[in-house]
């Protein structure tokens, strides 16, 4: 908004972009979209789908039992019961437990790349597994590539995002006068320059916020490597301890963390520190000292995890990490020694703006603020730039003399990709085949076939309609698969969605083939 | 409560006056399309019971989801466009089924060419937009982790302007010397001490 308030009415009264400047910008928009299309396309709609990933886990094990608090003495034997289970001598970094919230209705540990639900009583229960989430949430981050790989190469996208964002605003000339026209009933070439148009510049300040969030998150490391040598003369301990708040120092006897006591003691310090901001370098000791804040209302203030850093070392230390209301930031993480007895808190919450930045990048990133309405505007928000991707590939193809291979590899690739999610989920929970390899073998097949049928609105239409059929077999299998041992109401509501989005692929595509034979555009 | 509420009306207010504007183009158009861009960069402060970096979100999401549904509405009402008599149209029409042989437009040539492009821009760009972003901040005098957090968070934008316009120009020299010199005088603000 703060973006295309200045765009649009400067863009229409003060600077007017020349015809040159503007066909300039479209040309070099239109190869940037051009090139990108396809993988911006799959991370887009992966993306949206992957807003609703913590319910996603709940849905792959609906058998978990959901409650919404845990007791400090149950933490800790949960935490103990963990700790006896690594073989002596093992070197281990931390452990972090994740307690239940209403969000989130679970608790869990986890340690050495293994985690297990945690009983209200304390006690381990099943290990936490939930392949397919973890195949989608890779497949928006990584595309499945190596890490080291993967998350540059779609942090790349977040910076051509942005790119094409601010070209997009240069090429288009009439942005005032085309401010509110949709003409989905027109010849094929205007809507989808409208659909185009219309969703790209009214979502542009979130279509840049998720670019350059995006992009953060796999240049971070390139970032601290580059300003630890402009500003740190090489040493990158001391700028991630100004960034995110030096470690405690430490020399205690070596003994089990006192997690409990740690979490008693939070409500105490909670009163102590909401509200007092700390010292601009983090390390407030003289917290311990501050007068109580009486009168504040921490009910809404929810630890949300906890972590024992440098386990079974003397500089062992617990941190808890505690949700703001009304904040973007991830959580602000106070730390405790190992009786439990309070050090200090990183200052994500109120220290240097820089540092609250830094840790909101996250949460804005993915929706995870607000309540459901903000996760569902995400999702679809998240399509809609998915349309987008689409849309500025129709227009090229439009744009030329003719079809080819290419216009029947798009249309494979526009629709292969919602039914290649959907057989990668109904073989993952079905029989537990491996996600990665059937959703890109589905994709392969999918352009195969549109390259051997030469016929777009045939594919298209035999793609939405394989689509949802699956989702509907999907559905079936997984009550068929978890009915006896109970299904929490959240799995429903999945599965409802599933539904929704099935019903609403497949009128889509019969639609369009009753009103349009002989369309050719994917969308 | 109130404030919210309010400033989510005046949001929506703003929308449906800009919609007004766009549909009947009154005699103040620029007035009131510029008062309606104050009232909608203003509500984010009127929201303010929370936080306003929520209340900066919101009233985005207000604002999109507005405009959205007001372009839905001006589908509902225009016709589907009819095919005149010696219009162009159906020639469009026929060449979109036409299979190309021989004769294509476009060129492979030119798609691996423009791949080799961005290629080789996108990592220049990069070095550059990094560069100029931190020295940018560097100079303000603000604290350290502010500049580091800035140049993060604007260096995506940067690097993506700088390589839409590296790309979209038809001189290249241009921008590569303009984004060179620049880089290396950042790059000697940062690195000269």
């Amino acid at each position: 908004m703060l973006v295309s308030a200045p765009f649009l009415y400067f863009g229409l009264n003060m600077l007017t972009i020349s015809p040159r400047i503007s066909r300039q910008s479209l040309a070099g928009h239109g190869w940037l979209g051009l090139l990108s299309g396809a993988l911006m396309y799959i991370i887009c709609l992966s993306g949206a789908v992957a807003v609703f990933y913590p319910e996603f886990e709940r849905w792959e094990q609906p058998s978990v039992v959901e409650y919404s608090q845990l007791a400090p003495d149950a933490l800790q034997r949960a935490y103990e019961q963990r700790l006896s289970q690594i073989p002596k001598g093992e070197s281990i970094h931390d452990i972090t437990m994740v307690l239940p919230t209403d969000a989130y209705p679970r608790g869990y540990i986890s340690a050495q790349q293994q985690s297990h639900f945690i009983q209200q009583d304390g006690s381990l229960d099943i290990q936490k597994l939930h392949p397919w989430k973890d195949f989608l949430v890779n497949l928006h981050i990584e595309l499945h590539l190596p890490p080291s790989i993967g998350l540059v190469l779609v942090s790349l996208f977040g910076v051509l995002l942005c790119g094409l964002v601010v070209s997009g605003f240069m090429a288009h000339r009439r942005i005032f006068k085309d401010a509110f026209k949709l003409r989905i009933r027109a010849q094929n070439q205007h809507k989808q320059r409208d659909l185009h148009n219309r969703l790209s510049v009214w979502a542009a300040p979130f279509h840049l916020m998720i670019g350059i969030t995006g992009a953060y998150f796999g240049l971070a490391m390139i970032f601290a490597y580059v300003f630890s040598f402009a500003f740190y003369e090489g040493d990158s301990k001391a700028l991630m301890a100004d960034v995110f708040s030096s470690e405690p120092v430490l020399s205690q006897p070596i003994q089990t963390a006192n997690v409990a006591k740690a979490l008693t003691n939070l409500a105490s310090v909670l009163q102590q520190n909401i509200n007092k901001p700390v010292s601009n370098d983090g390390n407030n000791d003289t917290d311990k000292q501050l007068a109580s804040s009486d009168g504040v209302d921490l009910s809404d203030y929810a630890p949300f995890y906890v972590t024992i850093e440098d386990v079974g070392t003397p500089q062992q230390y617990i941190i808890i990490g505690v949700r703001y209301p009304d904040r973007l930031i991830y959580a602000e993480q106070y730390r405790f020694d190992n009786n439990g007895e309070y050090i200090n808190k990183a200052g994500f919450s109120d220290g240097v703006a820089g540092r609250q930045g830094i840790f909101s990048v996250y949460r804005i990133h993915f929706g995870h603020f607000g309540n459901l309405g903000v996760q569902i505007a995400y999702v679809l928000l998240g399509i809609a730039l998915s349309i987008v991707s689409v849309t500025g590939v129709n227009i090229w193809l439009e744009k030329r003399q003719g079809r080819d291979f290419i216009n029947d590899a798009w249309v494979a690739i526009v629709w292969g990709m919602p039914l290649a999610l959907a057989v990668s989920a109904f073989m993952q929970i079905m029989f537990a085949f491996s996600a990665i390899a059937i959703f890109w073998g589905v994709v392969l097949l999918s352009i195969g076939w549109s390259l051997y049928v030469k016929n777009e609105s045939d594919c298209r239409y035999g793609l939405t309609s394989l689509t949802g059929f699956t989702l509907v077999a999907l559905i079936v299998s997984y009550y068929v698969r978890f009915s006896a041992s109970g299904i929490t109401i959240t799995a429903h509501w999945i599965n409802g969605a599933w539904l929704f989005t099935a019903v609403a692929i497949c009128y889509f595509g019969y639609k369009n083939r009753i009103a349009s034979p002989n369309e050719t555009a994917p969308i | 409560m109130f404030l919210s509420f309010m400033a989510g009306a005046s949001a929506l207010m703003a929308m449906l006056l800009l919609f007004f504007c766009w549909q009947f183009r009154p005699k103040f158009k620029s007035t009131i399309l510029l008062f309606c861009w104050l009232i909608i960069l203003v509500s984010p402060w009127l929201w303010h019971d929370g936080s306003v970096e929520l209340a900066v979100v919101y009233v985005a999401l207000t604002v999109c989801s507005c405009a959205w549904l007001l372009s839905i509405k001006s589908t509902l009402k225009s016709k589907a466009s009819v095919l005149k008599k010696g219009s162009t149209q159906g020639a469009v029409s026929y060449r979109r089924t036409t299979v190309l042989k021989g004769k294509p437009i476009y060129k492979v040539r030119n798609i691996s060419k423009h791949v080799v492009n961005l290629l080789l821009v996108l990592p220049f760009a990069g070095v550059g937009a990094m560069l100029v972003s931190m020295s940018l901040f560097g100079f303000i005098g603000i604290d350290t982790v502010n500049v580091m957090a800035l140049s993060a968070l604007t260096m995506p934008l940067l690097w993506g302007v700088f390589g839409f316009w590296t790309i979209s120009s038809r001189r290249k020299a241009k921008p590569i010397v303009l984004l060179s010199m620049l880089a290396g005088i950042s790059a000697l603000s940062l690195f000269w001490s």
